[in-house]
């Protein structure tokens, strides 16, 4: 797996080049950007670790960029740094979906404490997602007529009812059942339901 | 199914607004009556997790730090408890940490006083429809 890395937006260089020597003083990969713009066309939503960017820039400011992300279905989180906050600006980056908000100055623990949870925080995202994506991958190997018993058999119908439903057998029901518990890698009624509920609850 | 059956359960439509200044609980308690809103006021604490848990209320509107516990630790409790109420906080500062700490603990909303009276009744209005 990628070793999370640290991307660091602000138009300031000496901001930039502190930030950049700080992850280096604690062994963090991290990679500096002048800009949004510029970061956005070098970001690769597959790379894990965490965000921080200062929120006042000329040309996209950081609020638009955690916005852009979310727009592109990244859960990439984002730390704001500012010299120049105040509460309702925090307060609508936090509600907006920013992982942390620092004004400086700041202590480097602080902020190291921040990417620390934001990486723990991304790590965790990304498990999920992997897990969902799994599910998917799963759901998609079935075929048209299994997807149907899954349907009726998550919805609580016993075998006799779905062959009822669909026309089919009884015994062709009991094969397609047990093929979609293999597909699905499901032990268990119980199991095979927690898993639909997994994929159908992230969609909502 | 679910539609129905939140239907069926009547929602609390009062708010508890609790401010260790009595005047201006009952500005905030004005305000609110002035959209149809009932309201009742707290001047510490203690009282209004007492009645939280008794008979809870659509939407907390508390001062950020009270006489005897601070906003956090107030959304800290409640959320011990299981208690999942929409709280809005006024603060006296406008200390940044502190509002970033109460909307990571799960505060609904948070603003500085003196607060815009509109915004503060639309923040209110918001979080009584999220129940």
């Amino acid at each position: 797996m990628t070793e999370p890395s640290v991307f660091i937006v602000d138009d300031d260089k000496s901001v930039r080049e502190a930030l950049l020597f700080l992850m280096k003083s604690v062994q963090l990969n991290a990679s500096a950007y002048a800009s949004a713009k510029e970061f956005l066309t070098l970001f690769d939503p597959d790379c894990p670790g965490c965000l921080v960017s200062d929120i006042r820039m000329p040309g996209m400011s950081g609020l638009e960029l955690l916005q852009e992300l979310q727009q592109r279905n990244s859960q990439l989180p984002i730390i704001f740094i500012t010299g120049h906050g105040d509460v309702p600006m925090a307060v609508g980056a936090i509600k907006n979906g920013a992982e942390d908000f620092l004004t400086k100055p700041f202590r480097d623990q602080e902020l190291l404490d921040c990417i620390n949870t934001a990486i723990d925080k991304d790590k965790q995202l990304r498990s999920k997602k992997d897990a969902k994506d799994a599910i998917i991958r799963r759901l998609s190997s079935l075929t048209n007529r299994e997807k149907q018993v899954l349907d009726k058999v998550v919805a609580g119908k016993a075998n006799k009812v779905i062959a009822a439903d669909l026309s089919l057998s009884h015994r062709t029901v009991e094969v397609h059942r047990s093929h979609v518990m293999e597909k699905m890698q499901a032990r268990s009624l119980a199991e095979l339901v927690k898993l639909i509920q997994l994929v159908k609850q992230e969609q909502n | 199914m679910t539609n129905k059956a939140n239907c069926l359960i009547r929602k609390p439509t009062v708010v508890y607004i609790a401010d260790s200044d009595l005047e201006v609980g009952n500005g905030i308690q004005f305000l609110l009556k002035t959209a149809n809103i009932q309201a009742s006021v707290f001047t510490d604490g203690q009282a209004l997790l007492q009645t939280i848990v008794s008979s809870p209320p659509s939407c907390v509107v508390a001062e950020a730090v009270l006489p005897d516990i601070s906003g956090i630790n107030l959304l800290h409790k409640l959320h011990a408890d299981g208690i999942n109420i929409p709280v809005i906080m006024l603060a006296n500062s406008s200390d940044i940490s502190m509002a970033v700490n109460a909307l990571k603990s799960g505060a609904w909303d948070y603003f500085e006083k003196p607060f815009i009276q509109r915004v503060l009744l639309d923040s209110v209005q918001r979080a009584m429809l999220y129940q």
